[in-house]
Order: C-alpha cells, then structure tokens, then sequence
C-alpha cells in the first residue's frame, strides 16, 4: 500500500549474545559469503519498501566496527545505531527510546525487531509480518514442532506429539508502534526483564499478537555448523536472499 | 598463516557448552572450525573446497571493478588511499591462501 510505505521501522539487535568471552568476536561480525552476518541481516531491511528508519543496536565496543562495517558493505544505507543495554529486552527499550519521538507523532506505525545473526531473512517474510502487525497488533514467525516428547523427573516419556500446538519462534517480531512503546515503559516502571519482544507484549499490553508461517531457511547462528549451512544457502541463491 | 582465523563464542553439537569456536576462511570461504573446549572439528570437504576456492576467485575476480567503482563512488578518499596498498597485497594475499590450501592435508 503507497500510504502505509515507509512508515515502519526495523530494529535490528547486535547487542550482545555470544560475547562472554573477553577476547572473542562478536558473531554478528563473523564472515559470511563476502559479508559479515549483520550485513546480510541489515540487507534485507533495506530492500524492504515497508522500512523507513533502520536502527542497528550495536554493543558500545562494537561501534567503530559496526560503522566500518556499513560504509563498507552497506554504503548509501542510513542506519542509526544505538548503543544496547546489558539484556536484550533492555537494548529493545534503547531503540524504542530512540525512536520514540518518531513513535508518537505518528511518523512510525509498526516497528520489527529482528535478531542480528539471523542473517537469511528474506524479504518477503518481513512484509508479511509487517503486513500482519498493522492488520491486527502483532505478528512472528513460526514454525511447527512435530519432534517433541515430554517427560517427567524420571525421564519417563509422558507424552509424545503436539497437542499443545509447540512452536518455534523466528523473528522479525513486528508490533504497532505505539503499544510497543507503551509496554515496554509499563515494563521498565515494573522492573521487568523479557525474554524477548513477544514475552513484554504479552504481559505489558493487550495487543493480539498472530503467528505466521516461519522460514527455515531464517536459522539463527548458534552452532559453527549453521555458518556452513548459511553460506551454502546463500551460494544456492547466488548470495542472494528473496 | 595464509587462512583468515576467527574466534568465537558459539555452542558446541559434540560437548553441548557454549565455547570459543575458531573459524578459519580461505578467502570468502569458510573451510572449518573446531571448539576450544573438546576439540570437535567441522570442515569443508577439501576437494570441494579447492574447487569452490577456484570459482569464488573468479566470481571475485570479474566482480572486482564493479566494486571498485561503488567504493570509489561512496568513499572517493579512503579509497584512493587505500589502492596503492591494495593493489600491492591482494595478488599476493589470493597466493598465500592457495598455497596454504594447497598444503593442507586436511586434517
């Protein structure tokens, strides 16, 4: 839709997960194909017509190779870094901040948040959450769990199969913009910390959030072997994401 | 040391903790990478990898004025500065990792 383009802002996280350890590197700025994971997460974002701000949440030592980065591998793309907090939820609460003017004179109605080292999203899977978001508050993608068993304290397998409907969860998590923001101040003035944007949501708002269909090709970078499977999806594709 | 060498902090599949991880590239290629911890290596097929080492150079190779020209585009003064350097390593950097996946034996 020609009037509703532009007017959401992605927010993509690169704040801290696997970083414990003082000498290594961040994964988010690992090679990949030619690129660093980040680029090809930030990528997306900028071929999407849906995105008029971009904002990269970067950890503060992090920041003069994040800006490398970008003018490097992403040059002409406006992205706004902001630096993360100590949890993901707080680097959430950072970048809704920043946005925040933006958020209340109406110039920004659905904001997605987006993992860093998710770096195959493609760009139809953001419409759609996006699309989902404005429609009725609140959009993620999943993907059904079929392999799953539960059991109890005596490793007994009590119950096998999906009855409780077990997804797993993607992101680009995708909120109206306003709810968001509103959730996430109620969250800071009751001392809550989620565990990720849907978790404030649900507890901090009423807004109906929707599952759509996931990607599985949209994996997270958690094992070294995900970088193997990454870069060889990206080589089918003829590095490129559709 | 003609492979690009990173570490990481990424979870193990064999021990199950989240450890340093180093993962070595040839040139855009990642070719393995082994855990601190217990030592668990994943690697490239190293036939596969010269082969695909071969292709990635050409597709860089034929890709390279393209890029070029972008950086000179975005970036007219770094780029400048940096072409005299470059011009002078790359060749010789493209050398040093076929020499050192030609070395290795894979393991």
């Amino acid at each position: 839709m020609a009037a509703a383009r532009g007017r959401c802002a992605g927010v993509v996280l690169a704040g801290g997960a696997g970083t414990r350890v003082g000498a290594s590197r961040n994964k988010v700025y690992l090679p990949l194909a030619g690129r660093r994971v980040i680029s090809w997460s930030l990528a997306a974002f900028r071929r999407s017509p849906e995105i008029g701000r971009l904002v990269l949440v970067v950890r503060a030592e992090d920041r003069e190779l994040a800006e490398h980065v970008l003018a490097r591998e992403l040059p002409g793309t406006a992205a706004e870094l902001v630096e993360g907090g100590r949890t993901r939820h707080e680097s959430e609460q950072r970048a809704l901040e920043h946005l925040a003017p933006d958020i209340r004179a109406g110039g920004i109605d659905v904001v997605a948040i987006h993992d860093g080292a998710r770096p195959l999203l493609a760009p139809r899977l953001l419409a759609a959450v996006v699309t989902e978001a404005r429609a009725c508050g609140g959009a993620l993608p999943a993907l059904a769990v079929h392999d799953v068993a539960t059991m109890n304290g005596s490793l007994e397998v009590r119950r096998a199969g999906t009855e409780g409907g077990l997804v797993r969860v993607q992101t680009p998590q995708a909120f109206r913009a306003r709810p968001l923001l509103e959730a996430y101040q109620r969250a800071a003035g009751a001392g809550f910390t989620g565990s990720d944007t849907s978790s404030c949501i649900e507890r901090f708002s009423k807004l109906t959030v929707r599952c759509i269909e996931g990607d599985p090709r949209n994996l997270k970078v958690t094992h070294p072997q995900d970088m193997f499977i990454a870069e060889r999806l990206l080589a089918a594709a003829h590095y490129e994401v559709r | 040391m003609a492979l690009d060498r990173h570490e990481v902090l990424l979870e193990c599949s064999n021990c199950g903790g989240e450890h340093l991880h180093e993962l070595t590239y040839a040139g855009r290629l990642l070719a393995s990478s082994v855990c601190s911890y217990c030592g668990f290596r994943v690697e490239h097929d190293l036939g596969d990898l010269r082969r695909e080492y071969v292709h990635d150079v050409e597709q860089r190779l034929l890709t390279k004025p393209r890029r070029m020209a972008q950086r000179a585009l975005h970036h007219p003064v770094s780029y400048l500065a940096m072409l005299p350097v470059a011009v002078l390593t790359k060749p010789a950097k493209v050398l040093a990792e076929w020499n050192a996946l030609r070395r290795r034996d894979g393991g």
